[in-house]
């Protein structure tokens, strides 16, 4: 009985292991409480530093520098960007535990770090002694002792006060030396290589007090150089692996012959410019490092102090996230390659397809309605390494071939999971473009191909008997064609499109969701016609329509609304051309519109809810991951400017609006100039630029209920009669 | 041009009823109010205004500067659109000099009142494009047409010391009809109001008036008592230029 009990217990632990050695794919969140720092005003958490640092009123330089920067930390902190007591941030504090308990003289700055949500390789720190740990970093660092020392140089930042100190130094140089004109008469700009210059001093100083900190622990220093080398090739993926155009493949469909590169440009290091850039040259810190590590024994030493397992799961969690953050950023190449590597790295799993499927979506989104540029990827000729033969497949097709593609690798995910809403409004859409944009108005464009899947190739055996010299006598075009064979691509593009769907054409899911999205692109051909009037008749009924919008402005008939991330900066105008931020009045500014928002919200009816970062209690935790998810989600949308992007990350936001009982999210952004004088605030005297949207998450429509220049500030009473406007558009029916 | 007042109020009446009726399409103004009342004084040029008779001609007023009591109600038809209902009083005193016609006085100063309704449209405005600021914030821009009445009354006689101060009156009195003429006019409006607080509002703002006067025989039909004199008001129109500073209080 007791074995059957030991191997049932076994069994279950043995589960549980194997669980837990599952990839983890959840969105890394913050969690828990949310710090002290978090949850100051600004504004207290500047009288104290004022406090903290003793500086009086006449000391302007610092004075300011403590103003700015803990605005912007604040701004920071509360932006959603920064992870809380997640266990990425857990492990990388613990490591930086380590440096400190090893320099006991570190711990009185009370340093802790932060891991910030954004796929570049970086890490910094600021002098309030908060070191921010990107996941572009973690997911490409090798080991425990490459992290130890970069917080090694990072608290030396904190230590030696050099944010300050840089600031205080810019703006002394700013004050002292004027641009010049070299002797070919080309501006030369004295300041910012001067800026520079210091800027470099103070990295070179980090670098050597870094590696003192960090020989003081019991790490392993033998990689620490090739700390270096992560910086340096940080624009590459984590990891090189060739990239199979295969992987695009779903429904038997083989892609263009065009996306096949010749040849993948080798991987240079990247040229610097060390006298325009604020850090050293990578070579010559390098060298400096070896010089320093030359002759010290490493015996005893470790990689891994606090723990391998906990390392591989920082990493592992950043590396799953990384291609989320590229799809936020609309790194959309980077999101697929990405996506690819996960595969190669941790096996096939569904979150990779899904972020593929969802990058390529995007893509062909973009490229079908023209904001190609819209898509930070770089071209293709700009990318280095085997991630190259992605971003040239990608660049080689048209906006028509992308759609298709799009939708027969959606398709195969749709196929996997019939009930998933997003996959199912994604294709939807993608079919509405063919109509939109493509002008394919149903699945009678395409045809059944005489044979699915690659064409074989009829003269592979003819290459194989080819000599040496007649290869080398092969003009470029004939290697391609070669090359082509061998991969076994057929060289039709012309028909490529035709054939794309013959796996599934006759797939009574497959129509279904073609009709339905053909019948969307009818209904938004005829939103669009309304605007592009052919007829006289049509122009009338534009014209009245457009006169009664401006008169009237749109009638929404939206009863609950969330509004996220409200936001208002107060401009000073210092001289003719010459604007400040006044961040102290911008927070009171933003109070106030929040206010008079909830006020005039109550006089109609409107039931509004605000998740405003500068409101946030220590508990409210699940608020901020969801000004993440809606600010991202409003930041995309509003990139997309000339199409309805109705399904990008719909799921995420579908279960916003269930939370906050609506489906409806708002955005507010108000830039406003004051004119300085008596007689300026008397007349409400300056310039406003106010923003306010409203969002459908469920359409992705949008609405812009107020996008105008004022000619007026936004005092209390300018704002209660924009924000009146605003919400009384929202809230009445036509 | 009796009925002036009544087509004013039927004008009135019209507009007020019309925008209700599409009240719920519209925006109502400022904070969602609809009326509010406007208390101005009113600093005001009357150029050209003078006063002939036959025994005087084109005598001005003593003072061209009257300070002008406006008061108004307001209804903001949609967003930035209202219509006012307005009544003001000015008056101007002209010294009559050549009085030979009454024995024994040297001086009648005669006080001229002009009291004005009108009916006024307004809209608040941006320069930039874009809907305009909700009434009745923001600057504003409009113009009104107005039925007004003068009348004239002697204030103070100055006499050689034969006479009475009471004994010129009577002798005017019995000698005299008082100035009483209608006129109509326009007045073009500008101006800016900045909230005070979340109901009342500080108002700046110019005025650019034409008064046009129907007649200038405005003395009746003189009674069987002997006629010394008529004062008429000159036929041509005057114009007038006022800065308008006031409060307004939102209602409801």
């Amino acid at each position: 009985m007791k074995a059957l009990w030991l191997s049932v217990f076994m069994l279950v632990m043995g589960t549980t292991c194997l669980h837990s050695q599952e990839l983890d794919t959840s969105p890394l969140e913050s969690s828990g409480t949310l710090p002290e720092e978090v949850v100051t005003s600004p504004a207290k958490k500047y009288r104290t530093a004022l406090r903290n640092y003793r500086i009086g009123d006449d000391d302007s330089q610092r004075n300011q520098f403590l103003l700015e920067s803990t605005y912007v930390l604040d701004q920071l902190l509360r932006s959603g960007y920064v992870l809380y007591n997640d266990p990425v941030g857990a492990y990388v504090n613990d490591v930086m535990e380590t440096v400190i308990a090893a320099n006991p003289s570190i711990r009185e700055k009370e340093p802790r770090a932060y891991v910030l949500k954004t796929s570049e390789v970086n890490a910094f720190a600021l002098d309030q002694g908060i070191v921010f740990v990107s996941l572009g970093l973690l997911a490409q660092l090798e080991n425990e002792a490459q992290l130890a020392f970069v917080l090694s140089h990072e608290l030396v930042h904190i230590i030696e006060g050099h944010v300050m100190d840089s600031f205080v130094e810019d703006m002394k140089i700013d004050n002292s030396v004027i641009t010049t004109k070299d002797r070919d008469g080309k501006q030369f700009d004295l300041a910012e290589t001067m800026k520079n210059q210091y800027s470099r001093e103070q990295e070179m100083s980090a670098d050597e007090i870094g590696a003192e900190y960090f020989l003081k622990t019991n790490y392993d220093f033998t990689s620490i150089v090739r700390v270096f080398d992560v910086l340096r090739y940080g624009h590459l993926p984590f990891d090189e692996v060739p990239f199979e155009l295969e992987y695009l493949q779903e429904l038997s469909v083989t892609l263009p012959a065009k996306c096949v590169i010749e040849e993948i440009a080798p991987i240079t290091p990247p040229e610097e410019d060390e006298e325009n850039s604020t850090h050293p040259a990578i070579d010559s810190r390098i060298i400096k490092l070896r010089d320093r590590l030359t002759g010290l024994d490493n015996e005893g030493r470790q990689e891994f102090l606090v723990s391998s397992e906990r390392f591989e799961m920082a990493r592992q969690r950043a590396r799953v996230t990384l291609p989320r953050l590229f799809l936020e950023e609309q790194q959309l190449s980077e999101a697929i390659y990405t996506g690819f590597l996960l595969e190669k790295t941790y096996g096939e799993n569904a979150y990779a397809k899904e972020i593929v499927g969802k990058a390529l979506y995007g893509w062909a989104r973009f490229r079908s309605n023209g904001q190609s540029r819209d898509v930070n990827s770089p071209r293709w000729k700009k990318v280095q390494g085997e991630s190259q033969a992605l971003f040239h497949a990608i660049n080689k097709m048209n906006a028509e071939e992308l759609t298709l593609l799009a939708i027969t690798y959606n398709y195969a995910r749709y196929q996997q999971e019939p009930n998933n809403k997003e996959t199912k409004a994604i294709l939807i859409d993608l079919f509405g473009d063919l109509y939109l944009e493509h002008d394919i108005e149903s699945l009678d464009y395409f045809k059944m191909a005489s044979s699915v899947g690659p064409t074989e190739s009829t003269s592979v055996s003819s290459e194989e008997e080819k000599t040496e010299e007649e290869t080398e006598s092969e003009s470029k075009l004939d290697k391609i064609q070669r090359n082509q064979q061998r991969e076994g691509y057929e060289n039709t593009p012309t028909v490529w499109d035709k054939t794309m769907f013959t796996a599934v054409l006759n797939d009574s899911d497959f129509r279904a969701l073609a009709e339905e999205g053909f019948d969307y692109g009818k209904e938004r051909q005829a939103e669009i016609d309304f605007y592009e009037p052919e007829t006289n008749r049509e122009r009338t009924r534009l014209r009245k329509y457009q006169k009664q919008r401006e008169k009237r402005g749109v009638s929404l008939g939206i009863k609950r609304v969330t509004v996220v991330n409200p936001v208002f900066i107060h401009l000073d105008q210092s001289g003719r051309n010459d604007y400040a931020m006044d961040f102290e009045k911008s927070e009171a500014q933003q109070q106030l519109m929040n206010d008079v928002l909830a006020d005039c919200a109550k006089d109609l009816g409107v039931s509004m809810r605000t998740l405003d970062p500068a409101k946030l209690r220590a508990d409210d935790v699940d608020e901020l991951n969801d000004i993440a998810v809606a600010s991202s989600w409003v930041s995309t949308q509003l990139d997309a400017e000339d199409f309805i992007y109705q399904a990008y990350n719909r799921a995420d936001m579908e279960d916003f609006a269930e939370r906050y009982n609506s489906r409806y999210v708002m955005s507010v952004i108000a830039i406003s100039v004051a004119k300085r004088g008596l007689l300026a605030k008397l007349f409400s005297s300056g310039e406003s630029l106010l923003l306010m949207a409203v969002f459908d998450t469920e359409t992705g429509r949008r609405s812009y209920v107020k996008s105008e220049f004022i000619q007026f500030y936004l005092d209390r009473a300018f704002l209660q009669s924009e924000m009146y406007d605003a919400l009384n558009q929202v809230v009445k029916s036509n | 041009m009796k009925h002036l007042p009544k087509i004013i109020y039927l004008a009135l009446t019209f507009c007020i009823t019309i925008s209700t009726v599409h009240a719920q399409q519209h925006v109502p103004g400022f904070l969602g109010k609809r009326f509010f009342v406007e208390a101005q004084l009113a600093p005001t040029v009357y150029y050209q205004h003078l006063l002939s008779s036959s025994v005087v001609s084109d005598e001005p007023p003593r003072s061209p500067v009257s300070i002008v009591p406006k008061i108004s109600l307001n209804y903001i038809t949609a967003r930035s659109y209202y219509v006012a209902l307005e009544l003001e009083q000015s008056q101007l005193t002209h010294e009559v000099t050549n009085v030979n016609n009454l024995a024994g006085v040297e001086q009648v100063d005669l006080r001229v009142t002009l009291r004005r309704a009108g009916l006024g449209f307004y809209r608040t405005t941006r320069r930039r494009k874009g809907v305009s600021t909700l009434a009745p914030i923001g600057r504003y821009v409009g113009t009104r047409i107005f039925y007004g009445q003068l009348s004239g009354k002697p204030t103070t006689f100055v006499t050689d010391g034969s006479v009475t101060e009471q004994d010129a009156m009577d002798r005017y009195d019995s000698g005299y009809e008082n100035p009483e003429v209608g006129f109509v006019g326009f007045a073009i409006a500008l101006g800016n109001r900045t909230m005070l607080n979340d109901q009342i509002a500080l108002s700046l703002g110019l005025d650019f008036g034409y008064n046009l006067f129907l007649s200038s025989q405005v003395y009746s039909d003189f009674n069987r008592r002997q006629l010394v004199s008529e004062f008429t008001i000159d036929r041509y129109g005057r114009s007038t230029f006022g800065i308008h500073i006031g409060l307004a209080a939102l209602l409801f």
